[in-house]
């Protein structure tokens, strides 16, 4: 067979969409080669601040690649409004990661190189998994995210817990993998196809290995966002890691992983609406009811936190499940705004956790407003947000949820949401009222706290009110990306 | 059968194999070697279905399936070891139980 056959005309990869991506890749080269080289008192200033310039130039040149649409790379990479709205997420809440990582390492008296260049690879993968439709680029930076992760969950030396979660993650990350890429198979099987919008436009007879195709796909990205019941790993990942890692992996890791099922939402539904439907509806009920109940019951602030977080995944899920533009429009906005307000209250607790003698028991937050009122503050503010109370993001979340499902008439569904916000109120209210009506158990104090971290919590307390009264600033992205979707 | 059913067959079989050995086996290094076998099972799928098709795409995933496990697998065993290091053989095997 000839090359050229195969291939088809040589096409030039128009860089300008890649951008963003290219930044990122050269910052994690030149990190690499820096830590390889420099000594130990010049790395702790070089690293961060070289890390911080690099993000900084690829969010502007995520301004200059969104005037510019369309594929490249032979249609395996795709430049639209929700890869651009992802990357600007992503790259902010990574540098505030920058912000929060140095003082906390050198609490645990150590410093971590590794930490800078897998973050930039991790960011890597994440923005390419938010742009792709093609199957191998997915599953690539798929593996590209999973693996970044495993390595800064286990980054902690001498640390047990660390590498129990680490482990506990990159057993079920693998099986979530090799079920994704067998479902990658079967679709490739049914329409001969590695695209997925070829895939789901072809028209084939077999349809039984588009229907187990579709089926080993998302239960491969259900293990990844932590539904019920592939969850295991998720509350043992997120307590073992180091807190900003966590607070990255909640975040960023969360907003990635979803985009892959955001992307073949609208695809999907012209062929198995009712399926559809009936299957997101159930794991996301049984997601928020399970992530709810069992954090109720939990003494660990960060198992807390974990344990809302797969609750979140259920809201989030529950908009997937309808079939409509405002479905779409209600995932994405949802998802962003997690992000932000996940990011927020696990980077109080990376603050708290440098204090003398702090073991991350929620006990421990009593009376915490005498000794720490703007922390306290901050975090109430991110626990409102959490719970959902009005003028705060998840207020709006919640509502462009329920709306989505009034329109779909999904009534049951709508029902679990409320119900299961309900029972939230019972450990989100617990830890405000420990921080504002109790007295105090014990002088907490941090040690050095430095200016980048309180300009990182004021700019996101200030993103959590923001977002949710002036949503014009973000519905401005959101909807352009729903609609591009949905035009296809 | 047509030989590419079978092969299917074949491929589920391996992967299924996998699949048990990450549920139910409670050694860390066998729990490791289970998640490579489902991901041979996937490469075997590929490249059966390629002869059929007539095309190179799946053989073009097949390497880099391959290639991303070894990467995993090298993440897998660095951890194995610093595991062993702070716990020893036995204290390995508590990891897999769940904690609530």
């Amino acid at each position: 067979m000839d090359i050229k056959e195969l291939i088809g005309p040589i096409e030039l990869p128009r860089l300008v969409l890649f951008l963003p991506e290219l930044i990122v890749l050269i910052t994690a080269f030149v990190l690499f080669t820096l830590d390889l080289i420099l000594s130990g008192r010049s790395k702790r200033i070089v690293l961060p601040s070289l890390s911080a310039i690099g993000y900084v130039l690829a969010l502007m040149s995520v301004g200059v690649s969104a005037q510019f649409r369309g594929d490249t790379f032979y249609g395996s990479f795709t430049n639209d409004a929700l890869a651009s709205l992802v990357k600007i997420f992503a790259l902010l809440i990574a540098l505030t990661v920058l912000a929060f990582a140095g003082r906390y390492f050198s609490s645990k008296r150590s410093f971590y190189g590794e930490f800078y260049y897998m973050l930039a690879f991790t960011l890597l993968g994440a923005m390419i998994l938010a742009s792709s439709y093609n199957l191998i680029i997915i599953y690539v930076s798929l593996e590209l995210v999973s693996i970044g992760f495993y390595i800064l969950t286990a980054l902690l030396r001498g640390s047990f817990i660390s590498k129990e979660g680490a482990f506990k993650y990159l057993i079920l990350g693998g099986l979530s993998i090799a079920l994704a890429s067998y479902g990658a198979v079967f679709m490739y099987i049914y329409a001969g196809s590695i695209d997925l919008r070829e895939i789901f436009t072809y028209e084939g007879e077999d349809y039984h290995y588009l229907v187990l195709g579709i089926v080993f796909f998302l239960i491969g990205f259900a293990l990844k966002i932590g539904a019920v019941p592939f969850h295991f790993w998720l509350p043992d990942a997120y307590q073992g890691a180091p807190t900003p890692v966590t607070a990255f992996m909640a975040s960023v890791g969360k907003l990635a992983f979803f985009i892959p099922v955001v992307r073949i939402m609208p695809l999907i539904q012209e062929k198995f609406s009712l399926t559809w439907t009936l299957t997101v509806g159930v794991i996301a009920a049984a997601t928020m009811l399970y992530g709810n109940l069992v954090a109720l019951v939990q003494k660990d602030i960060k198992r807390l936190l974990a344990y809302s977080s797969i609750a979140h995944s259920g809201y989030i899920l529950a908009a997937v499940a309808v079939t409509k533009d405002i479905g779409m429009k209600a995932v994405i906005y949802f998802l962003v705004v997690y992000a932000v307000m996940a990011a927020g209250s696990f980077f109080v607790v990376a603050m708290l956790e440098r204090a003398e003698g702090w073991e991350n028991r929620i006990q421990e937050f009593s009376g915490l407003r005498f000794n720490l009122p703007y922390l306290a503050f901050g975090f109430m503010i991110y626990m409102f947000a959490l719970l959902g109370v009005p003028p705060t993001v998840g207020f709006v979340g919640k509502t462009l949820v329920f709306m989505a499902l009034s329109f779909d008439q999904l009534w049951w569904l709508a029902f679990v949401v409320i119900l299961s916000t309900a029972i939230s109120t019972g450990y989100y209210v617990r830890l405000v009222v420990l921080m504002y009506m109790k007295d105090r158990e014990k002088e907490v104090r941090v040690p050095q706290r430095g200016y980048a971290e309180a300009l990182s919590l004021v700019f996101l307390t200030i993103l959590t009110v923001a977002l949710a009264v002036v949503p014009e600033v973000i519905w401005s992205l959101v909807a352009p990306a729903s609609e591009t979707l949905f035009a296809r | 059968m047509t030989l590419e059913k079978a092969y299917i067959l074949l491929s589920i079989l391996v992967f299924l194999i996998g699949l048990l050995g990450v549920i139910a086996r409670k050694n860390l290094i066998t729990m490791l070697v289970s998640t490579e076998i489902m991901l041979n099972g996937v490469n075997l799928t590929l490249v059966a279905v390629d002869k059929v098709l007539g095309r190179v795409d799946g053989q073009i995933f097949s390497f880099f399936t391959l290639t991303v496990a070894a990467a995993e697998v090298a993440v897998g065993l660095g951890l194995v070891v610093a595991i062993f290091r702070l716990r020893g053989y036995e204290g390995s095997s508590e990891i897999v139980h769940l904690r609530d």
